[in-house]
């Protein structure tokens, strides 16, 4: 009987053979002590095979040979070197290991981790790598520190700051929103500082986020994310990242990933910190891509009733599918925050949201069609609705339209803003002989100084409502201080530059009767004031410096031309020589307006408008009679009375002029008479101001009341706008304060000399209060909400 | 490198007062003190100081003629050695001990304490020397074809067929290879222990 072959003794040992077949083999093994001894020597191989296979399965004996990574704490001290005493494996991930270590020249514990060996080498690892070298280079609180990246033995390692922390998700669990929402910005912070390097990290989530027992997050893995292995059922190479945590640009090819991919993940936590699900709940990663692709999450007030509702709009706008939607990077997340903890308006608006409102504006707007055809409705009616709709789903950005809402503390922040100037003004034309000249302009100095840093301060934090409230105080600071520090610095003094000293001097000497400023002086003032605002111009790029540096230009203008001596300052000859070019000028642009030369028609009527409201102003406003034709002061009514009358025909006449632009009802009309109208309440204050005129034949207790009827309106205006938003009244009022305080100087504060800085200070004041306000009440909103 | 014996290394050991028979031992041995010792929790500069001193140690007993390779196997003989030294020195170094105690309570430390789980740590350490070592030897001796069927099939758990084809050999030399690149390991083990 021949002998069996190798192959049946492998088999007969590993149990494969059929029982006939053993039955065989063990038959002829009885009878052949060659095959014997093979059987036997196979049993005694096997024993040793059992041990290199055992080795081998946990990489040691074979871990040159194999790509599975480091797997001992050994391999890891010899590749690590001297320096660093690995201690202990702390976890394992896709993407390498993570040891512990000891620096033992700064005494210090320090993470190692392994990255897994490439498996092929592309741009993306050269990029990932690149990354962590940049990452290396800064500290930021929020992130761990790199301190070295290295490869030793085609073996890539990164040592790390060891953080002794608890992942995202289990460190918050219990705490309340507030605390929750610190984390959360730290987390930003963090992110925000590493996007505006221009480095992504790809694969946020709650395991890469550890929170110390300070409740301070750090963020781990920046920078070398990209290492993760692709995971499987994906087209190899397109996928990196968790599941989980993936924003939909990055799992659909093709894939590109920006800043905004890190603020998907981000907007994930936020809705786990909302609602504390997961917005994405499949399990399977098929599902679950499919959802990240294609669905919107529950609303996270509707799966907990308490969600604030400006925290869901900022957590769904992070959720957008399109990157382009979404928060550009973690720094606008944070500052959206930022505005809700302070209790501001909230600019995001989710596309999830919008999108409905849209549908439903077609709907309605093409059923308007149906009742305007069947003519349930009027050609006007339609038209505004169609306006209103037209609004709705084309806003303005939120943020101006915010930022132009009167509210409370707005309304203090500009009334504090012009106590402040009105001080600064009452500086100017009032006589301080109780302090040296050299010390007058200082109170003034120092509040433009503190304006314009407070203003620069809050703008770099990106608080722009308060920055342009500030800014703007500054910008109205500056004409008025520097005309105060050359006027009584004696700089520039009409006595060394006599040039048209005749011409504006003469006018504002009378007007203050007190300072004595130059032209010339004059002229350096509105130069300065229009290279500040252009300054401000080109930092805020903000509408309000706009109009301010078109106003300091007419002003450098009108000085120049005066410096010049080519005017004299005289109401009679301005009024004689602007109101009939005015008025020639306004009609010609309501007649090209009607013949549809709209765009030389808009020039036209502005000029010719400011031409008429200016000379007509000066008319009722000063004692003289001018122009007798225009109003002629009959025999039986005093100065002051005929005065009175002038304002109030003035405002008639502004008002009757509104209602014809309206009728008119094109677009530049309409704009024209909403401008007339803001002059209606204007007119009512300065009669106001008219009645409180000793020279009327009437009893003593009337003046008693006409002496506080402009302060008082005045104020009522300025607060009661803010229901309404009546900016008309607002500003109106602010004036009517301006005025009553500068009568309140003449008449009763002449000589005391700390008026103007108390002024200056309750601005200040005031200023502060709409600062502090709305932290306080978002403060309170929030303790409440939970 | 060259295969010697262990029984090769001691005999020269023994017989030989050149310095070259000192520096092939230590070329043998040394590498697994210092592994062990750096397990133990020295740093990489003290685990080479041991292994020289264990090595130092033993070579002065070796002398006097109080190792009997009859009586047990060398590697026990060389634990209890190292075991000493190690622990010895160990005794000077608190810095990890004190940063290991302040952190989890799970280090390193925590997990061996007994005789016992550093003799095992030990044997594995010794045990896996050797594998390698005669791995090593075993590679050089063989076709590379022979020894990599070898360590497909046996180790790797690859198919007869799959190793068979990527080599183009027959399923039976497949089984051959395995069976005579096992006897050679076994042999190389018995020489070095």
């Amino acid at each position: 009987m021949n002998c069996f072959e190798l192959e049946a003794i492998e088999r007969y040992m590993s149990g494969e053979l059929k029982a006939t077949e053993r039955d065989e083999f063990e038959g002829h093994l009885k009878d052949c002590p060659a095959c014997m001894a093979k059987v036997g020597e196979a049993t005694t191989n096997e024993k040793l095979l059992t041990e290199l296979r055992k080795f081998h399965k946990e990489s040691l004996l074979l871990s040159k040979y194999s790509k599975a990574g480091i797997e001992s704490t050994d391999r890891a001290q010899t590749l690590v070197g001297e320096r660093y005493r690995v201690i202990r494996k702390v976890g394992e991930g896709s993407a390498g290991q993570v040891f512990q270590a000891i620096d033992t020249v700064l005494e210090r514990l320090v993470a190692v981790k392994f990255l897994r060996p490439r498996s092929s080498p592309n741009g993306a690892d050269a990029e990932a790598w690149q990354e962590a070298r940049l990452m290396s280079r800064f500290n930021d609180p929020n992130i761990a520190q790199i301190y070295e990246i290295g490869e030793i033995e085609d073996q890539r390692f990164i040592m790390m700051e060891w953080i002794d922390g608890l992942p995202l998700t289990e460190a918050w669990e219990g705490l309340p929103l507030q605390q929750k929402l610190r984390i959360y910005l730290g987390v930003l912070d963090g992110v925000a500082a590493a996007h505006r390097r221009n480095i992504i990290h790809r694969d946020l989530k709650p395991s890469n986020i550890l929170v110390t027992s300070g409740l301070k997050p750090k963020v781990l893995d920046f920078g070398i994310s990209l290492e993760t292995s692709p995971l499987e059922g994906i087209e190899q190479g397109l996928y990196r990242g968790t599941p989980a945590y993936s924003a939909p640009e990055q799992i659909c090819p093709p894939v590109k990933i920006y800043p905004a991919t890190d603020v998907f993940a981000l907007g994930i936590l936020l809705y786990e910190l909302l609602t504390d699900t997961h917005p994405f709940p499949q399990t399977s990663p098929e599902e679950l891509f499919e959802s990240i692709r294609t669905e919107y999450p529950e609303l996270p007030s509707a799966v907990r009733e308490k969600t604030p509702i400006p925290l869901q709009n900022i957590c769904l706008k992070a959720l957008e599918k399109d990157p382009h939607k979404r928060y550009p990077n973690a720094q606008s997340l944070s500052d959206d925050i930022h505005r809700y903890l302070r209790g501001e308006k909230v600019w995001s608006r989710p596309s999830y949201l919008t999108d409905k409102i849209h549908q439903d504006v077609f709907y309605h707007r093409q059923k308007l069609k149906v009742w305007h055809d069947n003519e349930l409705l009027t050609e006007k009616e339609l038209d505004k609705l169609d306006n209103i709709y037209e609004r709705m789903i084309s806003p303005a950005d939120l943020s101006i339209i915010e930022a132009r809402k009167l509210s409370l503390s707005q309304v203090c922040l500009y009334l504090g803003g012009w106590i402040v100037v009105l001080g600064s003004f009452v500086l100017f034309y009032k006589t301080w002989d109780h302090i040296s000249i050299y010390w007058r302009p200082v109170p003034a100095l120092v509040a433009t100084a503190l304006m314009g840093i407070f203003g620069l301060v809050m703008w770099q934090r990106k608080d722009y409502r308060l920055s342009v409230g500030f800014l703007s105080t500054a910008n109205l600071l500056i004409p008025i201080t520097i005309l105060l520090t050359l006027g009584q610095w004696k700089v520039l003094s009409p006595a060394n530059y006599p040039w048209g000293t005749e011409s504006l001097y003469t006018g504002l000497k009378e007007a203050t009767s007190h300072v004595v400023v130059g032209n010339i002086q004059l002229f350096t003032s509105s130069l300065c004031w229009l290279m500040f605002s252009l300054a401000l111009l080109r930092i805020t790029r903000s509408l309000i410096f706009v109009v301010f540096s078109i106003i300091a230009f007419l002003a450098l203008l009108t000085t120049c031309y005066i410096t010049a001596g080519m005017e004299k300052w005289s109401p009679d000859i301005i009024a004689g020589r602007y109101l009939y070019p005015g008025i020639v000028l306004f009609v010609a642009g309501v007649w090209f307006d009607r013949h549809a030369y709209t765009k030389y028609a808009w020039p036209l009527c502005a000029t010719g408008l400011a031409l008429i409201i200016l000379p007509l102003s000066i008319i009722a406003g000063s004692e003289n009679t001018l122009f007798g034709w225009l109003y002629r002061r009959p025999e039986f009514l005093s100065e002051t009375e005929h005065q009175l009358l002038s304002f109030v025909c003035n405002g008639v006449f502004y008002l009757s002029l509104a209602g014809i632009c309206r009728l008119m009802g094109t677009r530049l009309q309409r704009v024209l008479a909403q401008v007339l109208n803001w002059l209606g309440p204007l007119h009512i204050l300065a009669v106001l101001r008219m009645l409180d005129n000793k020279e009327y034949d009437l009893p003593e207790f009337h003046y008693l009341i006409y002496r506080f009827l402009l302060p008082i309106a005045s104020i009522g205006f300025v607060f009661g706008s803010v229901a309404r938003q009546m900016k008309s009244f607002f500003f109106s009022g602010l004036a009517g304060i301006a005025a009553s305080a500068h009568k309140f100087t003449v008449e009763h504060l002449d000589k005391f000399f700390a008026w103007p800085i108390s002024l200056i200070i309750t601005g200040i004041f005031c200023m502060f209060i709409s600062w502090m306000v709305p932290r306080w009440k978002a403060n309170r909103k929030l303790r409440r909400k939970e | 490198m060259q295969w010697v014996t262990t029984t090769q290394v001691l005999e020269e050991l023994r017989t030989s007062p050149e310095a070259e028979a000192w520096h092939r031992f230590c070329d043998h041995f040394r590498p697994v003190m210092v592994k062990f010792a750096k397990q133990l929790g020295l740093s990489a500069t003290d685990a080479e100081d041991a292994a020289q001193e264990i090595m130092l140690q033993f070579f002065k007993a070796f002398r006097e003629g109080k190792y009997d390779r009859e009586k047990g196997r060398l590697s026990n003989w060389l634990f209890g050695v190292a075991k000493r030294v190690i622990l010895n020195l160990r005794g000077h170094q608190p810095l990890e001990r004190l940063i290991a105690d302040k952190t989890t309570g799970t280090s390193f430390w925590d997990l061996i304490q007994d005789d016992h789980s550093i003799k095992q740590s030990w044997d594995a350490q010794w045990r896996q020397m050797v594998l390698a070592k005669c791995l090593d030897q075993a590679r050089r001796e063989f076709n590379p074809k022979v020894f990599e069927a070898f360590e497909l099939y046996a180790i790797q758990d690859k198919t007869v067929d799959e190793v068979a084809q990527r080599f183009k050999m027959s399923r039976n030399a497949v089984y051959i290879a395995k069976s005579r690149v096992l006897s050679r390991l076994r042999q190389l083990e018995q020489q070095f222990e």
